[in-house]
């Protein structure tokens, strides 16, 4: 009976603890978010802002842009904080805890849809609408799948479930004439996903560069096609967003982020070259894969027809309850 | 009435915490703490259903299988090595290496190993949950009183009498602390296993909640799983004073005395 209580009380004040941590999370958050509106109200000197990036090659305009004082320029001391997972920063944001993010715009979408009041300020960066393109699926020669529609019935690995590699995998499949929900699909992160193709375990993997070209390096494997092309071209792959309390609060900044970032991105998108020979330092990428890496296209101007194209379609596929209203998720 | 006073005691705190909590959301919840209403309607809406039948069952399976392997593979392993001094020797630091490996890393070596299936999740449970039933039975077989050892074989008890009727019940009370530790490190690893190369079970449930942003959903499934983690420390209690009746009351004579 004693060991009992003293069971019960431990789970207790574990659940307690992590209850307290979390309303002690957001009430802190809204304090910070109160202090950048008032440093945003002194006139002349730079306005410090905290901005969330994921680890990841495209992120690297950010760095350029500080770099180069563009962000100085336009009124902002842009500091960087890196998320490892893209769902961690969106309640970063919302509380206040970073002023902007860069990120997938589909999680904007997801968190907008159960009513997180999120806004997306500017496009960042999006797949090729031709050519090659920065991600595509990968299947062994002797699986016999040819086509998307092949992939009935068969399983595909992607990093993540219900983010824009099922979601576009699973266009391709419908128009390819395939019942979209024959697709069986599971995660693994995608270093794991060369050798289980390997072995069979998995029929087809959904990877990024640099791993795509790895991938396709094995003779025995071969490219089933890129998705985004079929399903979006262009598609948009990341986007800078806010909360909607922010954007309220702080007009001045994000019209500031706005201007900083229509000059930052296609800087760095006309010098690919200068952007790959940050990665090593940028993100510990190894030199050799950083220099022959496909980059995305960096574009500032948010892309409003591909955005509500990517809601329609996560809105088909049940991914959100319905398509977003895009008036209401991109900041005025 | 004496089960009626059990029953309030071990309510009694549960529903002080939900009252603290139900105050403190009474402001208006934040978008990531629900208030126990929205939780309570939120977990019957979730798990109350379908999700029962495709991620809890199949999790709560899984978490069997791995658990009673880790315990019948640990005892046998233990009771082996236990007995013989030259093995204890041997194994040792093999058995100090392996422990010291946490099971997330294997995941992906078990991947390739064993496939993307079942048996893969449940490798990995076994894989952790083993060390604590493994290590404990060695120790309580080691730790035998030597007396009884010698009377054993005064009177010539060998071999699997031996084992079943000195060895095993000297050591269950050391091996029964090990296995109350395996539940737990099951649990957490059961879970784990779900959030590799998975596309159901409750681990892989919970942490789809949480990247869509589904939060009341998210904290339901951390429910299901503390009340999974309290059934399993009911039914071990249960078996447990069934299995140390005799061990129990040899204590309460010894305290008497």
């Amino acid at each position: 009976m004693k060991k009992r209580w003293s069971t019960l009380l431990a789970g207790a004040a574990v659940l307690s603890l992590g209850l307290v941590g979390c309303g002690g999370g957001s009430l802190s958050g809204s304090t910070e978010s109160e202090g950048s509106t008032s440093a945003a109200a002194e006139d002349g000197s730079l306005t410090k802002i905290t901005v969330g990036i994921l680890p990841i090659a495209p992120s690297v305009a950010v760095q350029q842009g500080i770099d180069a004082g563009t962000f100085e320029k336009h009124g902002l001391d842009v500091e960087l904080s890196t998320s490892n997972a893209g769902a961690a920063m969106l309640p970063a944001v919302s509380t206040g805890e970073l002023a902007i993010a860069v990120g997938n715009p589909l999680s904007v979408m997801t968190a907008a849809d159960k009513g997180l009041d999120m806004k997306i300020v500017t496009g960042y960066s999006a797949s090729k609408a031709d050519g090659e393109d920065v991600n595509g699926v990968v299947v062994r020669k002797d699986s016999g799948i040819g086509g998307w529609e092949d992939l009935a019935g068969k399983t595909t690995s992607v990093n993540a479930l219900r983010t824009q590699g099922d979601l576009t995998i699973m266009e391709s499949a419908e128009m390819a004439g395939a019942n979209p929900k024959d697709l069986k699909f599971s995660e693994m992160p995608f270093p794991d996903m060369e050798a289980q193709l390997d072995r069979g375990n998995v029929d087809a993997v959904w990877l990024p560069e640099p791993f795509l070209s790895r991938a396709l390096g094995d003779k025995d494997n071969e490219l089933l096609g890129y998705p985004n092309q079929e399903a979006i071209p262009g598609l948009p792959t990341m986007v800078t967003f806010t909360s909607g309390q922010f954007a309220e609060e702080n007009p001045e900044v994000i019209s500031k982020w706005k201007a900083a970032m229509a000059e930052v991105l296609p800087a760095s998108d006309s010098d690919p070259d200068a952007a790959r020979a940050m990665l090593p330092d940028f993100i510990n990428m190894d030199a050799k894969v950083a220099e022959g890496l496909l980059m995305e296209t960096w574009e500032a101007e948010t892309p409003i027809e591909e955005l509500a194209k990517l809601g329609d379609l996560a809105a088909k596929f049940e991914f959100l309850e319905k398509a977003p209203d895009m008036n209401n998720l991109i900041a005025k | 009435m004496k089960l009626l006073k059990s029953i309030s005691f071990i309510l009694a705190l549960p529903v002080l915490l939900i009252l603290w909590w139900v105050a403190a959301t009474l402001g208006g919840a934040s978008f990531f703490v629900p208030t126990p209403a929205d939780l309570g309607k939120t977990f019957i809406e979730t798990w109350v259903g379908e999700r029962m039948f495709t991620d809890v069952l199949p999790s709560v399976q899984r978490l069997v299988l791995g658990v009673l392997g880790a315990i019948v593979l640990g005892v046998l392993l233990g009771l082996l090595v236990g007995m013989n001094r030259t093995a204890r020797a041997i194994t040792e630091p093999v058995f100090e290496f392996f422990r010291a490996l946490p099971p997330p890393v294997l995941i992906p070596v078990l991947m390739l190993l064993v496939g993307i299936n079942d048996g893969m999740k449940i490798a990995v449970i076994i894989s952790g949950a083993i060390w604590p039933v493994l290590l404990n039975t060695i120790e309580g077989v080691r730790a035998i009183d030597p007396v009884q050892n010698e009377t054993s074989r005064s009177y010539g008890i060998s071999g699997l009498a031996r084992i079943r009727y000195q060895v095993l019940p000297s050591a269950t009370p050391t091996i029964m602390a090990g296995i109350r530790q395996c539940l737990s490190i099951g649990l957490i690893l059961m879970v784990i296993s779900e959030m590799f190369a998975s596309s159901s079970g409750l681990g892989f449930a919970i942490v789809q909640f949480q990247r869509s942003f589904a939060v009341p959903e998210m904290w339901s499934g951390i429910v299901v799983l503390g009340l999974i983690g309290v059934i399993m420390s009911f039914i071990f209690q249960w078996i447990e004073r069934r299995v140390l009746r005799w061990y129990n009351g040899l204590k309460e004579v010894e305290n008497a005395v």
